[in-house]
């Protein structure tokens, strides 16, 4: 992704957080305040937007973020957005989306969600379906190296395994957990990251938000911030899982 | 009224030793020996060794050690401790009251604590939320107090919707009287439209989880919350903590947000008055100049007007009325709606169904206790016990187990406020004083393992205190109060934070197991 953002001109960057009232496990409200408060540190004016899902979603902004969710809320969001195509349509038009658990399922091609297959956005060429067994637990793995981020550290919950298409790379190789399948975590194509990590997940990888928000801005190299804190808790969480 | 026709206690009181099977009376035994043993030896306090054991001998010894007796249960996400101490101590005008007072509850500790009573024909119960079904079933309870429901230690409890479905199957048809939360959707549709239940204005401070009606999908509307009820206009959102930003009506407001995101929306250069509402009307392509299109446009910000949120506001929390925790609510979509409460509080004051006020004179802070309070007097009501005679019993309650405990040490005088998830801290927040205040935060086996909630909850209100962070996880703690912009200092012990602190008050909020550490380093406080 490049410069070109169409519709973004010197105004603020818009994050606009994908239906809180049915995505919004876990922390994910976390994301949306890191995004936020990272830019603000590099003088970036910001915008944040709640879109509930009895609201279109505008297809205008440069990043959205989708939650975690149970089934019910899952699959009635995954309905809502199909119907909407908002979200498709800032996809179209190069917006960022960052999708944790539940959210990153239904950008997939398919997802089971009280016992049956639902259909997805189609944004990401994978399916989901049930696992043999809950993954609960830290969550560790070596980043797609084209992604150019240290290691990803987070703590996931869910009942789902995920199956990538070629249409899609792994975010990460699991080392710790199950992620994906146990080998992959997440999926990124295009503008798109989806993961089961969270944390939230952005708490313990700064880097993962600074590229978003490259992504979203076009800025190349964002100025440091202090990150001694967030350092910290990865250096902890790694160790921790190392071990374990 | 109950209490103004009913007699004291039941003359169908079974003498409740006299009924046991022979095998129900031995397990009866082993437990109060392997409880007073526990005891004993220092291993335990005895509230569970005794029930596991009793109900290996016996595994109906439950339902044995309930026949004849007149119980009530305690259930919800938070407030079930101090509820059962509250009521028990309500109950006590009647005369002995079994219970679980160590927050014991699960059925081991139930078993425990009815072994141990004798013919006791009163019991008040803590319960496990998701044990309800069980502990029901085996103890045919006259009251149950069904608090509130949240999201609490995700990665292993059952998730709220599923905690309010597993409620409302349990409580279906059965013959017992409810005592209920009128200001949690989550709780007054788990109640499955039973009329036997009496309302308490309980409150509820935390919203995240029910924003979405469980009976239909709509979406729920709050008296001090603008939500648009027909169109796509504008819905409100809310900042953690209550803070609203009201999404404009039918006519955008163009309400000004406030707050560090909100001090760079002039950057934006958004006239409200270009904007219209729903669907259509006025695209606004890069540049800033409003141009009218022909329908149907994409939809932008602008156009579906949703209003920039302000993310979080350090020291601006929405206080007073604009916060109140009782406010009405309603599904936009369904017949859900708030019922009305026959039982609120007011001040310092429980008022009771027929409007007679009631001063409770806790020792216990925090408006979230005084709703505990009017929850034990209305269940107590249910028993025959009169609000004026039983509310005097509840300032006897000082401390359970610890919590609320204030402990003086090296001249400083230490308060403990257990916290274990976004509600708690919500509500923890709410009784502090605004003194230095140290946080804990551990990710033990009974803390769950998962630290993100720490993100569900705003910690903004302590931002302009000395706060101190300690436990396992304080890392996790420190990024969050970065992200909030709340200052802090990380502290190694309890010791430590001590002395970092000058004389005078301390608060402390801390999740379980940090609660306990620090409780054992000021000798096991109750």
């Amino acid at each position: 992704v490049s410069t070109d953002q169409p519709n973004r001109g010197a105004s603020a960057l818009r994050i606009v957080w994908v239906y809180p009232d049915l995505l919004s496990t876990y922390g994910d409200r976390g994301n949306l305040l890191i995004l936020a408060r990272r830019a603000q540190l590099r003088g970036l004016p910001v915008e944040v937007f709640e879109v509930r899902s009895d609201q279109p979603v505008p297809v205008d902004a440069d990043i959205y973020l989708l939650g975690g969710g149970e089934d019910g809320p899952q699959s009635l969001a995954a309905d809502r957005l199909i119907a909407d195509g908002g979200l498709r349509r800032a996809v179209d038009r190069r917006a960022v989306v960052l999708a944790i658990c539940a959210g990153y399922q239904l950008l997939g091609e398919s997802f089971f969600a009280k016992g049956q297959r639902c259909p997805g956005l189609g944004l990401l060429d994978l399916n989901s379906d049930r696992g043999p067994s809950r993954a609960v637990g830290e969550l560790a793995g070596t980043v797609d190296a084209e992604l150019g981020l240290p290691m990803l550290t987070g703590f996931e919950n869910h009942g789902g395994r995920t199956h990538l298409g070629p249409g899609v790379r792994p975010l990460a190789k699991v080392t710790v957990g199950i992620g994906n399948d146990g080998a992959t975590e997440g999926a990124w194509q295009g503008s798109i990251v989806g993961t089961y990590s969270h944390g939230p997940a952005l708490s313990r990888n700064p880097g993962l938000a600074d590229l978003l928000l490259r992504w979203a801005t076009g800025i190349e190299t964002l100025e440091p911030v202090d990150d001694s804190w967030p350092n910290r808790l990865r250096d902890e969480r790694l160790t921790a899982v190392r071990a374990a | 009224l109950d209490w103004l026709y009913r007699a004291s206690g039941s003359d169908t009181l079974a003498r409740v030793t006299t009924r046991k099977p022979l095998r129900a009376k031995l397990a009866t035994s082993v437990s109060k020996g392997a409880a007073a043993l526990s005891r004993a030896t220092g291993r335990g306090d005895g509230s569970v060794i005794g029930g596991r054991l009793g109900l290996m001998i016996d595994p109906e010894l439950l339902s044995h050690l309930a026949t004849g007796r007149e119980i009530a249960l305690i259930s919800g996400t938070n407030g079930k401790t101090t509820t059962t101490r509250l009521t028990t101590a309500a109950l006590g005008v009647l005369g002995p009251v079994a219970t679980n007072s160590y927050g014991a509850n699960m059925p081991t500790g139930h078993t425990s604590a009815l072994a141990k009573a004798g013919d006791t024909p009163y019991a008040v119960l803590e319960t496990d939320e998701h044990y309800l079904p069980q502990v029901l079933a085996a103890t045919h309870p006259r009251v149950v107090a069904l608090l509130n429901l949240s999201r609490d230690q995700l990665d292993r409890a059952k998730e709220v919707a599923m905690m309010a479905q597993l409620w409302r199957d349990t409580l279906r048809g059965q013959p017992l009287h409810l005592v209920a939360n009128a200001d949690d959707p989550m709780v007054v549709w788990a109640t499955g439209g039973s009329d036997r239940v009496t309302w308490v204005a309980a409150g509820q401070r935390w919203h995240d989880d029910s924003w979405v009606c469980p009976e239909c999908g709509g979406a729920i509307a709050r008296a001090d919350q603008t939500v648009a009820e027909s169109g796509p206009a504008a819905a409100a959102s809310t900042a953690p903590g209550g803070a609203t930003t009201a999404a404009g009506g039918p006519t955008p407001a163009g309400a000004a947000p406030t707050g560090a995101v909100a001090a760079d929306l002039a950057t934006l250069g958004a006239d409200p008055a270009n904007a219209a509402p729903g669907r259509g009307g006025v695209d606004r392509p890069a540049g800033g100049t409003a141009v009218a299109t022909q329908p149907p446009p994409e939809p932008t910000i602008e156009t579906v007007s949703v209003q920039p949120v302000a993310v979080e506001t350090p020291g601006q929390q929405a206080t007073g009325s604009a916060d109140a925790p009782d406010a009405d609510w309603h599904c936009t979509n369904c017949a859900l709606r708030r019922p009305t409460p026959q039982w609120s509080v007011d001040g310092t004051a429980v008022v009771d169904p027929l409007g007679g006020r009631h001063e409770v004179r806790l020792q216990l802070p925090g408006r979230v206790n005084r709703a505990n309070a009017a929850t034990a007097l209305a269940v107590a009501a249910q028993f025959g016990v009169a609000p004026a005679e039983a509310a005097p019993r509840l300032a006897e309650v000082a401390s359970i187990a610890g919590r609320y405990a204030q402990v003086e040490r090296d001249g400083r005088t230490v308060r403990l406020l257990l916290a274990k998830n976004p509600a708690g801290w919500l509500e923890a927040f709410d009784m502090a004083e605004p003194a230095p205040t140290l946080l804990s935060i551990n990710a033990r086996d009974p803390d769950g393992m998962d630290t993100s909630w720490l993100f569900d909850v705003d910690f903004s209100p302590l931002a302009g205190r000395p706060v101190l962070i300690s436990g396992d996880r304080a890392f996790d703690l420190a990024v969050r109060l970065e992200v909030n912009e709340v200052h802090f200092t990380h502290v190694r012990s309890f010791a430590q934070a001590l002395t970092s602190v000058p004389p005078g008050r301390l608060e402390v909020i801390a999740n379980y197991s940090a609660f306990q550490d620090i409780r054992a380093e000021l000798d096991r406080v109750n």
